[in-house]
């Protein structure tokens, strides 16, 4: 891991865990942003998980008031937190095999929750890692490489940035359109 | 022969706007084959196939693969190409890998067969090829920060990879309308107009890579 990253990602989780205590839900969305320059520049698996889970953990206390009477919900979230907090001292450690444990027990421990609560927020988790490949594809990666970064499908995916309005950015149009018409009637005389 | 080589995109454009069936009757007026390498059909069938989303789409894209319409290419070697492209594009020291290998095939196949076009709804691949500067822009927006191009990679790319024109699924939809394949579709109710906006609007919304203001201009060239 460059140390760019190693330091960006101990800000981010930090400034997760006091956005979580605070209740801070914009916080936790503009810190999963911050963290796809990362996952762009170096995409490797630790910015990209870490942008996916801060993302779902938006999205989750959005919802908290939905999921509060779920079982398991608060042993959840003080969990959740005592990952966070491990996973940042093992980067400060510089210990990356034991933040890599951590974010990987994280994501399985998400399987053993209480079978509600479990599929609520195994389907955030899908759909963040559907909207942060969304984000890398924004940032100029390819839809090919970003579904395979993020291990979601390119249908899904494509489906997804039809709604946004990634293609009507100035830099998208390479070619007049009427002449790539143009170019395409003369293939199909 | 007359050859089109398809990327995954355009397939998928198609397919999920249930438009899969043009490309039947866009082969003739072609005169020519329609042709996938082997990993786009992977990334089309095999893998969307072993799940529960868009195993419809996998099965019917497959039909058209069985009846011929859509032909598949055996896997060529492209890491070489690979590694070029994604060495091309720098963010201070590090190289920023932005594509993927199946997209590469697609492009090496093109080239390796001097296809007439090169179909590709996907943007970045699109731009690397058109106009790489262009893409660069749009990373140091997006990443804000300095992107530098390794000209020798770059050129290495372009002459591995033939200046080829490339289409989107909108542009086949067009050829099929104007061809008159959607006649059915056109009635007191649906105009013309109606139905040139529902189809460039339907791919956009599917993935296609146009932009409102392409859109714009097409249909007023068109109608």
């Amino acid at each position: 891991m460059e140390e760019e990253e190693r330091s960006n990602l101990i800000r981010v989780i930090g400034a997760t865990v006091d956005a979580i205590k605070n209740q801070d839900i914009m916080q936790l969305k503009n810190l999963s942003n911050e963290t796809i320059h990362d996952a762009a520049i170096y995409q490797e698996e630790y910015s990209i998980s870490i942008a996916v889970i801060i993302y779902a953990l938006s999205k989750i206390y959005e919802r908290e008031f939905n999921y509060k009477k779920d079982k398991g919900w608060n042993s959840y979230c003080i969990d959740c937190i005592k990952r966070l907090e491990l996973a940042k001292e093992k980067l400060s450690l510089n210990d990356i095999s034991g933040f890599d444990k951590i974010i990987k027990e994280y994501l399985d421990s998400l399987k053993k929750l209480d079978i509600k609560l479990r599929d609520n927020i195994l389907e955030v988790i899908h759909k963040a890692k559907i909207n942060k490949a969304s984000r890398l594809y924004e940032h100029g990666i390819s839809l090919g490489r970003t579904a395979e970064l993020l291990g979601i499908s390119r249908f899904e995916l494509m489906d997804y940035i039809g709604k946004t309005g990634i293609s009507d950015v100035q830099e998208n149009q390479t070619i007049d359109p009427i002449k790539r018409l143009k170019t395409a009637r003369g293939l199909f005389k | 022969m007359k050859t089109i080589i398809f990327d995954s995109s355009t397939i998928i454009s198609l397919a999920t706007n249930d438009l899969l069936w043009i490309l039947k009757d866009l082969k003739k007026y072609f005169d020519g084959r329609f042709v996938i390498p082997e990993s786009v059909k992977i990334e089309l069938v095999d893998n969307p196939f072993n799940s529960k989303y868009y195993k419809l789409e996998a099965i019917m894209i497959n039909n058209y693969i069985n009846k011929g319409y859509l032909e598949v290419y055996k896997a060529i070697d492209v890491e070489n190409l690979l590694d070029i492209s994604n060495k091309i594009c720098y963010a201070d020291d590090k190289n920023l890998v932005i594509l993927h290998k199946a997209e590469i095939e697609a492009l090496a196949l093109a080239s390796k067969i001097n296809a007439d076009a090169y179909s590709v709804d996907e943007r970045t691949m699109r731009l690397m090829i058109e106009n790489p500067f262009r893409l660069r822009k749009l990373l140091e927006r997006k990443l804000e920060r300095k992107i530098s191009i390794n000209k020798e990679n770059l050129k290495k790319f372009e002459s591995m990879t033939v200046k080829i024109p490339i289409i989107r699924s909108t542009e086949l939809a067009l050829i099929a309308y104007e061809k008159g394949l959607f006649k059915d579709l056109i009635n007191d109710n649906v105009k013309e107009k109606d139905l040139v906006e529902a189809l460039l609007w339907g791919l956009k919304m599917r993935g296609c890579s146009i932009s409102d203001k392409e859109i714009e201009e097409i249909g007023r060239s068109e109608l």
